[in-house]
């Protein structure tokens, strides 16, 4: 199965804000919505913390270099 | 003489989406409109959905909903006055929100309903410790003050009204059942006796709970000093536009006299 990319999860809370804003939607789907969302971004969130680190370690590993 | 025009929104919960919003506003400042009243839940859902949300999505709705009525005030040259329900350190907070385009003032609740089948009181966090005195500013020279709806009972609240001269007071209110006669009764009442002018914004909409319906039923209305009706909306989503004029509160107060025979009568011989 295809890892979902932080590109896929941007769309995908696009894509649920979108939905939130539907005027008929009701109140236990926007809840569920709400919820899903948040579960996105705070993943697309872990996934910078992540890259973020990365990034950290390998600028450490080249400034011990120099 | 000083004169304000003010308007009541009668509308059902927003939810997410406020877009509507500027078909009114725009009605509303073609007809000199400086001031719009919002009713209660309406840019959050009604107490007993809330139950059922996660506070964040609550206190995010809440956001949102200010963000946009900052930009809107500014646009549009309004001040707004709308019930929400605000998140303070994980809590829920009953509140009222005066919007500027420069400012944002809350007002939260001192006194909430605590009935078995609809208790505000146990589910929102609003401390106790205020003095029970309704938020007061000016509009355009005319003195304002708003209270939450279920406050309207109580004699303390309005204490300051006649001693501050409030021309107008604001009256956001989620009434629903078969409670129409008396909270006109109870409007005109206050109105009269503390010489205002009350504007009432009433939310509509449904709600239903265990088979039983909850309707909102409307009847926003401006009342005027003398107790009388100056326009009253019906049951369906619209808004009222009305002009207050501080001339008529100045007439009825100068004609009845109820303020100045309880300070003669509490200082004798002092004029």
């Amino acid at each position: 199965m295809k890892k979902e990319t932080f590109e896929d999860k941007l769309k995908l809370s696009r894509e649920i804000v979108e939905k939130l804003m539907d005027p008929d939607i009701t109140l236990e789907e926007s809840v569920k919505l709400y919820e899903k969302g948040l579960a996105t971004i705070r993943s697309a969130q872990k996934m910078i913390e992540e890259a973020k680190s990365t990034i950290e370690v390998i600028e450490k590993r080249h400034g011990g270099e120099e | 003489m000083k004169s304000l025009v003010v308007g009541a929104l009668q509308l059902p919960t927003l939810g997410m989406n406020a877009t509507r919003l500027e078909f009114y506003l725009k009605n509303a400042k073609a007809r000199g409109a400086r001031l719009l009243l919002f009713g209660e839940y309406v840019l959050n859902h009604f107490f007993k959905e809330l139950e059922k949300m996660p506070v964040s999505m609550v206190g995010e709705q809440s956001e949102m909903h200010i963000r946009l009525l900052k930009k809107f005030a500014s646009d549009y040259d309004m001040v707004f006055v709308a019930p929400v329900v605000r998140l303070k350190s994980g809590s829920l907070i009953k509140s009222i929100v005066k919007i500027t385009g420069g400012s944002v003032r809350y007002y939260d609740q001192k006194l909430l309903m605590p009935y078995s089948h609809w208790n505000e009181k146990s589910f929102f966090s609003n401390s106790s410790s205020s003095a029970l005195e309704p938020m007061i500013f000016t509009v355009d020279g005319i003195k304002v003050a708003v209270m939450a709806g279920y406050e309207l009972h109580f004699d303390k609240m309005w204490e300051s009204i006649g001693s501050k001269k409030v021309d107008l007071v604001l009256l956001p209110t989620a009434s629903t059942f078969s409670s129409h006669n008396r909270w006109r009764d109870l409007i005109r009442c206050r109105a009269f006796l503390h010489g205002c002018y009350i504007l009432r914004a009433n939310r509509v909409g449904e709600y239903y709970d265990d088979h039983v319906k909850w309707r909102f039923y409307g009847d926003s209305m401006l009342i005027n000093p003398e107790g009388e009706v100056e326009m009253m909306l019906e049951d369906r989503e619209s808004m009222l536009i009305e002009s207050v004029e501080r001339s008529v509160v100045s007439e009825h107060r100068r004609a009845w006299r109820f303020e100045r025979e309880i300070a003669e009568f509490e200082a004798p011989g002092e004029k």
